[in-house]
């Protein structure tokens, strides 16, 4: 069950993006899933496009490393498939799998 | 051959005959136009009342300027002085005003009488390449004539500013406004802290306000300064929705200390270890607050889910019933929040943190 829903800006590159879900994910949470939205800002009357993260806790065999690749069904070298997504990658919307180890 | 032909050359001559007059009383129509556009109203300026007639006024006396002058560095009679320096700045606006307002109207008399040319001068080419009665190659020289004049007005347009002159105007309208305010803050003030040199230098300062120079500048500036602080509230109002960046090189760093200690922890499943450092985090005057606040801080994005465990978390150590995976819970977050407030520009908590766990 998702316990924790962090916002990204999406304009951010991939591995800008990958890096900001290990630091958030350390300790005990995995990545579990990653939504596309459009975020009004209403005070400066902007729209901002984001990527919503969600997590799940995990305190025991964490998957720290991750991996942001074009869609595949699989990566060798011991990777583990967490998720496909679709997902703002400098501000376009990009079909991205998840990989994690 | 034009010769066998006796009839062909006549009739060129009479259609070329007939275009000419078309062309010549056109030409003398417009020109009667131009003649009564000129002399109405809205083109020309308005006639200046005889008192500021620019050969009577003190504003343009050199003999009353040196005088007052005098007067001004006489130290030794400061409500003179202070009188003289005044009048001499109202001098000095004056004057500056009345540059500026000729510069102004005429280059509003050249604006609008050169538009009025472009114009003029686009919708006749345009006209005659329909009323020429001539060859096709003709018609190809004046569409090519008109091509080259059109490309030409815009590059004049765009280099000279032409078209932004209202903007720049107005732009030069406010600098001057905002000099002349400073100007007249200080008339009050007495000739030793506000000397009639220093009012000279700042009626300088008014003058070049009211330039073309300044004005660019000035709108350089604004628009930049603009564009920055639209970019900052946008920033800010991005951090206030809770919407996360890269991470930081300190947040990088940072997480290097505190990962290996805060691994070695966790893998211990040490019950009575953990609670120790709880003990500590409670002691700290920076992480108890941090860690009470904890359930509600919108920034860590929890779920009712993930909210409720916290919570329930937190209620167990409280009551001294807590397992190893609620103190856990509770350092997992309390990491995270340290992190944040550290890409915030906060590093203290985060410091704080790493000396519990060490």
């Amino acid at each position: 069950m998702i316990t924790m829903i962090r916002i990204y800006d999406g304009s951010m590159s991939l591995n800008e993006t990958q890096e900001r879900c290990e630091l958030d994910q350390a300790g005990g949470q995995q990545l579990k899933e990653i939504k596309s939205a459009i975020l009004d800002l209403k005070s400066v009357n902007q729209q901002v496009k984001v990527n919503y993260a969600g997590y799940e806790e995990k305190f025991q065999g964490l998957l720290t490393q991750l991996s942001f690749d074009p869609v595949s069904p699989s990566k060798p070298g011991g990777w583990t498939k967490l998720f496909d997504c679709s997902m703002y990658v400098e501000g376009q919307l990009t079909p991205i799998s998840v990989f994690a180890k | 051959m034009l010769e066998s032909r006796p009839g062909l050359g006549t009739d060129m001559e009479t259609k070329n005959s007939s275009s000419r007059a078309v062309f010549t009383h056109a030409a003398a129509a417009i020109l009667l136009v131009c003649v009564c556009l000129v002399d109405t109203p809205s083109v020309r300026a308005q006639n200046k009342p005889p008192i500021l007639s620019d050969s009577d006024i003190s504003a343009f006396s050199k003999a009353e300027i040196q005088r007052l002058k005098a007067l001004a560095d006489d130290v030794t009679k400061p409500e003179s002085a202070k009188l003289a320096r005044n009048k001499l700045i109202a001098i000095g606006v004056e004057q500056v005003d009345a540059a500026f307002n000729d510069y102004r109207k005429k280059s509003r008399k050249r604006h609008d009488l050169l538009q009025f040319l472009f114009d003029f001068l686009e919708i006749g080419a345009s006209s005659a390449i329909n009323i020429i009665n001539g060859s096709e190659r003709a018609r190809e020289v004046i569409a090519e004539g008109l091509s080259l004049f059109q490309g030409s007005r815009a590059a004049f347009n765009r280099d000279f500013r032409f078209l932004e002159r209202q903007i720049l105007f107005d732009k030069m309208v406010a600098k001057r406004s905002q000099k002349l305010k400073a100007i007249y803050d200080k008339v009050n003030l007495e000739v030793d802290s506000y000397p009639w040199e220093q009012a000279r230098s700042e009626l300088r300062e008014y003058f070049y306000a009211g330039t073309i120079d300044e004005a660019v500048s000035s709108l350089s500036v604004d628009t930049g300064a603009e564009a920055s602080a639209s970019l900052t509230a946008l920033e800010k109002a991005k951090k206030d929705a809770g919407v996360k960046g890269k991470v930081t090189d300190d947040q990088k760093r940072i997480d290097k200390e505190i990962d290996p200690r805060f691994k070695a922890l966790m893998d211990s499943q040490n019950l009575a270890r953990i609670k120790t450092d709880y003990a500590l985090i409670q002691k700290d005057p920076i992480l108890e607050p941090i860690v009470r606040g904890l359930p509600d801080n919108q920034g860590l994005g929890l779920t009712p889910e993930g909210k409720k465990r916290l919570e329930d978390s937190l209620t167990a150590i409280s009551k001294g019933t807590a397992a190893f995976i609620d103190y856990n819970r509770v350092f997992l977050y309390l990491r995270l929040a340290v992190m944040d407030m550290l890409g915030d520009g906060d590093p203290k908590p985060a410091a704080a943190f790493i000396n519990v766990l060490k």
